[in-house]
């Protein structure tokens, strides 16, 4: 099911490159025309279940049941218009104030009462949910992203249908910038020097990233080698095999770890990492985890911990 | 009152409770209807369910709502709950079914296995049709999996061609916890729907639509009725199986189609709500202690009970922490594990007496 859903995710952000790429000339057009805003509306956009979904008109009232979609939204300077997000929307500290409708389980009727005109949602976390809300007359947009790609083509998506074109451009290409930025400083050291890493999301049972997700790919734009290669996204991950990779660096995103804990597995004293006490356990998962502009800040981070004497 | 049933036929003492549960029923929907994530006054909650009552409703109120407030009680308030109570209605009789059936009161659902079952059919559908396709193939593979269920827990009790009751709680557990295993080792396949879909097996009827009740409603209240006409089967099966086959009762027959309907009312159940425990374990229990043993009494009165009980809990679910809400499995288990302490207890002191 994930490879089908992680295939279908790839044709699709490929089909909305190619899109995307076509379209971008008459977006630009319009723009000279009629100074960016609301011209284009009715927009049609496709979501990330390829379904077309057509807004009519500038959407004034937003609300975003995803913390990553909400931290978009307000990047695009839509913070006026957002009127509702959910408990776990943290970033920026203005969501804070925002009308609550639930947590990962989410109020309908909340979400109803504030009238949107436009709800924003991510198929992997709210995927149960999206069929039950517009069965109840709501707009809602999904996006997806397991990839700096992909996040790109969140950003374009909803920036498309909430009037945003311009800024949505303006912050992709300041993401591109940033991402550049660090991969420029990485991109001097040798294959034999790069640190090879193992990233922890959760101990009991212990579990890592792999291939096919965000995390992966960042642990590679920060210049460090994922030790799992394993074509699942994320993972059980057993702890001899942890021995057997011997990694270099330790990344723990799960809050309460300790470091003495881990030193004190049977064995993992022998794991290079451990050893240099190369293991950081205060990293900002948020940056990690949600597909957002954030991913930047999220290599960066990961790079300056793997590599901190490139950053002096 | 426990002397009172030896002398009040089995028809006055329907009569006369399902009479008093119909009351109930409809106070706890006016009173349910009134609360939720978003505070609509009573009054209008009222007005609004006044004005939908055919022919009169509209000739009584003028509609003084909203169009969104429309959509919060039509579409989000009211199929919630009559779900809950269709649901509630069939835990109910599918746990006495299986506790007349069984001799044994622990029997339910649950301690059956066939809600594991049929979750683990579920839990395959929603993996393979994707997360979010609405119902989709979920009924059908929950059903499939409760009837796995319950034939290989059969199969299993089935010694010489005949089905000891106690060697069946027993198969029963053991299947049961088979399939448990099988839903971890789904959900750790499943780490990124992780969330959803444990949200999903802990019981909650939040965000169901019109669909799910009209698509369970039929099977449901039909399942609910041929068990019921089965009543007098159910009340000689607890005499004894020999007992039984002398006043003429096909055992092997009855009992097969009885487990079977049983069992497909909880996939049913299942497949709308997820897994929701604890009712069809204590209301057949409650209604026992008050009417007595009657099949014919406690399958309807179940019913209507387990609904009761359902709807309420809903409502501590949708409002104790709002805006966000608890899963409805979790408040049925700790309101009805208590309450089944005390019922026991008193029971036995009673009795002891």
């Amino acid at each position: 099911m994930k490879k089908y859903l992680l295939m279908l995710v790839l044709i699709l952000s490929a089909a909305l490159l190619v899109t995307a790429c076509g379209g971008k000339q008459n977006v630009q057009d319009k723009e000279g025309e009629n100074a960016g805003q609301t011209a284009n509306f009715p927009v049609t956009v496709k979501d990330a279940n390829g379904r077309d979904i057509t807004i009519d008109q500038v959407p004034q009232r937003i609300v975003s049941v995803t913390p990553s979609n909400t931290e978009i939204l307000f990047a695009l300077g839509l913070a006026d218009q957002i009127v509702g997000v959910t408990s776990n929307d943290d970033y920026p500290a203005e969501a804070k104030d925002k009308e609550k409708v639930g947590d990962w389980n989410l109020n309908a009727e909340k979400i109803v009462s504030l009238e949107p005109d436009l709800v924003v949602a991510m198929q992997s976390a709210n995927g149960t949910q999206i069929p039950e809300l517009e069965k109840l007359g709501l707009k809602v947009l999904t996006v997806e992203a397991q990839s700096v790609e992909d996040i790109y083509e969140s950003i374009r998506t909803i920036g498309t249908a909430t009037g945003k074109t311009a800024e949505a451009e303006q912050l992709i290409s300041q993401t591109q910038a940033k991402l550049q930025a660090v991969q420029d400083k990485v991109a001097a050291i040798s294959q034999e020097n790069r640190k090879r890493v193992f990233m922890e999301i959760s101990t009991q049972p212990l579990y890592t990233v792999s291939k096919g997700s965000l995390q992966h790919q960042i642990l590679e734009m920060a210049g460090g080698i994922n030790v799992v290669q394993e074509e699942q996204p994320w993972m059980e991950y057993n702890d001899e095999a942890v021995l057997r990779d011997n990694p270099d660096a330790i990344i723990v995103t799960y809050p309460g770890a300790k470091l003495e804990s881990i030193a004190a597995r049977p064995g993992w004293n022998q794991i290079q990492a451990v050893k240099d006490g190369k293991i950081i356990l205060d990293i900002d998962a948020n940056i990690l985890v949600r597909p957002t502009s954030r991913v930047a800040d999220g290599v960066e981070a990961v790079a300056r911990f793997l590599y901190p004497e490139l950053f002096q | 009152m426990v002397a009172g049933k030896e002398f009040i036929g089995w028809r006055a003492r329907l009569g006369i409770a399902m009479l008093v549960l119909c009351l109930i029923w409809l106070i706890t929907v006016i009173i349910s209807i009134a609360f939720g994530g978003t505070s609509i006054p009573a009054t209008t909650a009222w007005g609004m369910l006044l004005y939908k009552i055919p022919y009169i409703g509209p000739e009584l109120i003028e509609p003084f709502w909203s169009k969104t407030t429309e959509i919060i009680l039509y579409q989000i308030r009211l199929p919630r709950l009559l779900l809950g109570s269709l649901v509630g209605a069939s835990l109910g009789v599918a746990g006495a079914t299986f506790q007349g059936l069984l001799r044994n009161p622990l029997a339910d659902p649950y301690t059956i296995g066939v809600s594991s079952g049929a979750a683990v059919g579920a839990v395959i559908a929603i993996l393979l049709q994707g997360i979010g396709q609405g119902i989709g193939m979920v009924p059908i593979f929950a059903l499939v999996g409760a009837m796995l269920t319950i034939t290989l827990v059969y199969q299993l009790a089935r010694i010489g061609g005949r089905v000891a009751v106690e060697t069946l709680i027993l198969s029963g557990v053991i299947v049961g916890s088979f399939m448990t295993s099988i839903l971890s080792f789904l959900l750790t396949k499943s780490y990124d729907n992780l969330q959803q879909v444990i949200y999903w097996l802990m019981g909650s009827l939040s965000l169901r639509s019109w669909e799910h009740v009209v698509f369970s409603f039929p099977y449901l209240i039909a399942g609910m009725l041929i068990i019921w006409f089965f009543a007098r089967d159910l009340n000689a099966l607890a005499l004894g199986e020999d007992t039984a086959q002398h006043l003429g009762v096909e055992v092997e027959r009855v009992k097969t189609l009885l487990l079977f309907l049983a069992s497909l009312i909880t996939a049913l159940a299942v497949s709308v709500s997820g897994t929701i425990g604890f009712v069809g374990l204590t209301v057949p229990h409650v209604v026992r202690m008050v009417l007595g043993p009657d099949h014919r009494v406690l399958i309807p009165v179940s019913a209507l009970t387990g609904s009761i009980f359902l709807i309420l809990a809903d409502t501590i679910a949708r409002t104790s922490i709002a805006p966000s809400e608890l899963p409805v499995g979790v408040v049925t288990a700790f309101v009805g594990a208590p309450f089944f302490a005390y019922l026991l207890r008193a029971k036995k002191k009673s009795m002891s007496v």
